[in-house]
């Protein structure tokens, strides 16, 4: 497909292949560098679940270890080259990120959500992404403008309406109510889903995650 | 009467779209900084009403006349977005993303101030 002229192309984490271990380790360091690493950074073993008490562990399974043979660090005469599998083996360990982050690190066909790993045979994503963006962000950013600009009129107009008759100000109070509640009410309905057959017919398909679900197996 | 209701409605949807807007369109670089700057928008438009409307406020009755005429102008040329591809930050299953990463924030202990002091739309996937 041919490519417009304002689209443009973002290569990230391109990491070149290295003759030497050395090489390795110091390009693995600076990715780790540049990564957006919130927590201190622990080595995955394949003894247990470890420490962590959330569900969703950090753990790669015992076949991974497999997978991270290169020819740098399989006979390694260099003491440093243990560091860089230990590296290798880090992940950023937010817990916070799911399911599916696990499963881009284990091959080519990998999609990298932002996190750098230094490992060498990290795959290089390319995204593509298109200049329109900007126009949908610009219109968003009005759109918000605009609606909180309504709602601030609206509530301004309770002062405002202090000369009105009594049954204007109750109106007026009712409005006010009403769209001042609603941002905080409607999470909670959502997530009630009182009839699931209502949802099921009424709202997109995207927002049917309350039927039953097909969740990822963690194991 | 039944503008305000509706502008008042549709407020959490437009609360709620900068994030899914800047998953899908942006990479890891610049998501943040797309997600900050519409939902940011939306108290610069309270702040904005704050100071505009004693300029404007000529009669009380023009007000609202005047923002919703500039509302219908803003709002006429949608971007047809669905039919691009973009980056690749949705997965196959978008409706178990959503569940997953809600149930996962529900459990965290950190969250419960974060969702207690903001409480917007934008903080439920």
């Amino acid at each position: 497909m041919a490519r417009s002229a304002h689209d443009s192309v973002l290569t990230q984490n391109r990491i070149p292949p290295t003759a030497s271990a050395r090489e390795d380790l110091t390009l693995a360091k600076k990715a780790l560098s540049g990564s957006m690493t919130m927590r201190p950074l622990r080595k995955d073993t394949n003894t247990g679940r470890g420490s962590s008490s959330n569900h969703i562990d950090s753990n790669l399974g015992t076949g991974d270890i497999n997978r991270l043979d290169t020819n740098c660090t399989k006979d390694s005469e260099f003491g440093d080259v243990r560091e860089l599998e230990t590296i290798a083996h880090i992940r950023s360990d937010d817990e916070l990120l799911g399911a599916e982050e696990r499963s881009y690190s284990f091959g080519a066909s990998a999609s990298n959500h932002g996190n750098d790993e230094a490992s060498t045979v990290a795959p290089t994503i390319e995204y593509k992404v298109y200049r329109r963006r900007y126009f949908g962000l610009f219109q968003l950013a009005l759109l918000n403008i605009i609606v909180s600009w309504d709602v601030s009129n609206i509530l301004n107009s309770f002062p405002a309406g202090y000369h009105l008759d009594k049954g204007s100000q109750a109106k007026n109070q009712l409005v006010v109510i009403i769209c001042s509640e609603f941002d905080h009410y409607l999470p909670i309905l959502r997530r009630l889903c009182i009839c699931r057959k209502l949802v099921q017919y009424f709202l997109p398909i995207r927002f049917r995650c309350y039927q039953s679900p097909h969740y990822v197996d963690f194991k | 009467m039944f503008g305000q209701v509706l502008s008042g409605i549709a407020q959490p949807f437009v609360l709620a779209a900068p994030t899914t807007y800047s998953d899908l369109w942006f990479t890891s670089e610049g998501r943040v900084a797309a997600t900050a700057v519409m939902t940011l928008a939306n108290p610069l438009g309270g702040a904005l009403a704050q100071l505009v409307d004693p300029f404007w406020a000529n009669t009380p009755e023009d007000i609202p006349n005047m923002v919703l005429y500039i509302a219908i102008i803003v709002g006429v040329p949608l971007p047809s977005n669905s039919s691009v591809p973009s980056s690749d930050q949705l997965s196959s299953h978008p409706s178990q993303q959503s569940l997953l990463s809600s149930s996962t924030l529900n459990r965290q202990p950190r969250f419960l101030p974060l969702l207690s002091t903001q409480n917007s739309p934008s903080c439920h996937p």
